[in-house]
């Protein structure tokens, strides 16, 4: 009807997680210069395992789709474990999104990652692979 | 679509029902050519297209000879403008900055062939800056195009001192009147525009079928070359069941304004009022009243994701659309609330921006659902980050 799987739809019409931590182990925030676009991403880590993970938004629907399911995703992971999370695992999880949409999913990976690097610097932790997010700042 | 109520009515609308029934005939047994006046079935078709341009000249109270019959607005409005500006070598094409992309992007493409651009700025409410028309008309001008009502804002043009600027200074003036036409009376004598633009699917009539109002006496060149179709402007052979179908459409809508102003005004008005006073940091866009469309609504919600409030009506089951989203510049930004904005402190500001048209076919229990839907919609849409940090803002 509207180019969004069910799973989409669901996603943003009743997201899961949306909300904030206080006193994050990790936060990021992310910005899309494509769209306008903006997501903040919040980690509970107890041990290296993420117990906890909310999100904020300034998005359309896929964007709220896309953080809501990665939330879920990484809650129960180890850090190392949410650091191998892709947008396309995300994608797949929400059943597939419009081609014009899949930035969102990018934000929602970026976002996850910039709250781990948060989370890492924060923690002393090194998570390989992992790189400092651009300043939204700058978009 | 099941469970779907159409707000979209500036988009398209429905085909009515005397459209349909004066379209069959000529999609099945009435098939002749227009042009094939020597045997009954070409000549029936024939008699059929004058019949049509008659209603046409009728309803917006013109002369049949001056309805020229083309494929929809876009094309009505491309005509217009370089029909108009290649008689006026190196003068100006003047556009008012809230026209439809038919109207600026045929304006543009007449730069080309020495026609420079001038676009004339709108106030808060949309109404053209008769000052800077004035202004740009000092300079020498091939045409000057303003559009009768806005397909965003719905903001209905105060046409006369438009009218007298173009015409103190000799310069063409044309109108799209693809919004208006079958929504508001049109009498092109009062008017007295050069060339005025009308499209069927705006007014219950199909799609793919337009006119172009030429006053008598006013000199454009052609635009579709070819056979010696709508007296050699726009070859071609007619569509002749389009053509039926639009001048059945715009007969039956003209004569439904005064009922259908009444009732559209009424719930257009319930849902501004819901906005006004129930949602905060939320704008009307354009003018109201009398010189706002019957059925338009336009609003825009600070701090709100456009294609977020489009995700979300739809899927509440209302098919709207989007006027822009975020803010200037960006993807999906409108140039019609930008133009708005353009002295606003809200100007640059993020906003979501919905567009909500109702029609013939609407009722009071769809607007009732709408009402009813929207607190749900609003407190999604307001529940994000930027939005947030906005009201903290207000706080400090």
């Amino acid at each position: 009807m509207s180019g969004y799987t069910e799973k989409v739809v669901k996603n943003f019409t009743n997201p899961q997680n949306m909300g904030e931590i206080t006193n994050p182990s990790g936060v990021g925030t992310v910005g899309s210069k494509q769209c306008g676009d903006i997501m903040r991403m919040f980690l509970t880590v107890e041990g290296d395992v993420i117990t906890d993970a909310k999100f904020k938004t300034f998005g359309c629907g896929a964007a709220v789709a896309s953080s809501s399911m990665a939330t879920q995703m990484v809650i129960g992971k180890t850090v190392f474990e949410a650091m191998e999370l892709t947008n396309m695992q995300v994608v797949e999880a929400l059943e597939g999104l419009p081609p014009e949409k899949i930035h969102c999913s990018c934000l929602a990976e970026e976002a996850l990652r910039a709250a781990l690097w948060d989370y890492s610097q924060k923690s002393g932790v090194t998570i390989p692979g992992l790189s400092a997010p651009d300043d939204p700042a700058d978009m | 679509m099941n469970g779907q109520i159409y707000f979209d009515n500036a988009s398209t609308t429905r085909l009515c029902a005397e459209a349909l029934d004066a379209m069959m005939p000529h999609l099945t047994e009435c098939y002749g050519n227009p042009s094939s006046k020597k045997y009954s079935l070409g000549a029936d078709a024939r008699s059929a297209l004058e019949k049509a341009r008659e209603t046409v000249a009728a309803a917006l109270n013109a002369e049949p000879d001056e309805i020229y019959f083309t494929s929809g607005g876009t094309e009505s409005n491309n005509w217009a403008i370089s029909g108009a500006a290649q008689k006026t070598p190196g003068g100006a094409v003047v556009v008012a900055a809230t026209e439809h992309h038919a109207v600026l992007k045929a304006a543009a493409a007449q730069k080309k062939f020495g026609h420079e651009t001038v676009i004339v700025p709108v106030d808060g409410l949309g109404f053209t800056d008769t000052d800077a028309l004035r202004a740009a008309l000092e300079k020498k001008a091939a045409v000057v195009s303003v559009m009768l009502a806005n397909n965003e804002t719905g903001t209905v043009t105060r046409f006369g001192p438009i009218e007298q600027a173009a015409h103190e200074r000799g310069v063409l003036l044309h109108t799209d009147a693809v919004q208006a036409a079958g929504h508001i009376p049109i009498d092109v004598k009062k008017l007295n525009a050069d060339m005025l633009s009308i499209s069927a699917h705006k007014f219950y009539g199909p799609k793919g079928v337009g006119a172009l109002y030429i006053k008598r006496g006013t000199d454009i060149g052609p635009f579709v070359f070819g056979g010696s179709q709508e007296r050699g402007g726009r070859a071609g052979t007619e569509n002749v069941a389009g053509i039926a179908g639009m001048a059945e459409a715009l007969r039956t809508a003209a004569a439904k304004i005064p009922e259908e102003t009444e009732r559209l005004c009424a719930l257009r008005d319930r849902i501004i009022g819901y906005i006004k006073q129930n949602i905060p940091h939320a704008y009307i866009n354009g003018a109201e009243g009398a010189f706002r469309l019957p059925g338009n609504v336009n609003f825009s919600m600070l701090y709100v994701e456009g294609d977020y409030m489009l995700d979300l009506f739809t899927q509440s089951g209302f098919c709207v659309s989007s006027g822009s989203a975020c803010t200037s510049g960006l993807p999906g930004s409108s140039h019609v609330i930008d133009a708005l904005y353009a002295h606003s402190p809200h100007r640059g500001t993020v906003k979501g921006t919905a567009r909500i048209t109702l029609g013939r076919y609407n009722t009071e229990r769809e607007a009732d659902a709408l009402l009813s839907a929207l607190p749900e919609i609003v407190k999604k849409l307001r529940d994000n980050l930027l939005y947030e940090e906005f009201i903290k803002s207000q706080g400090k």
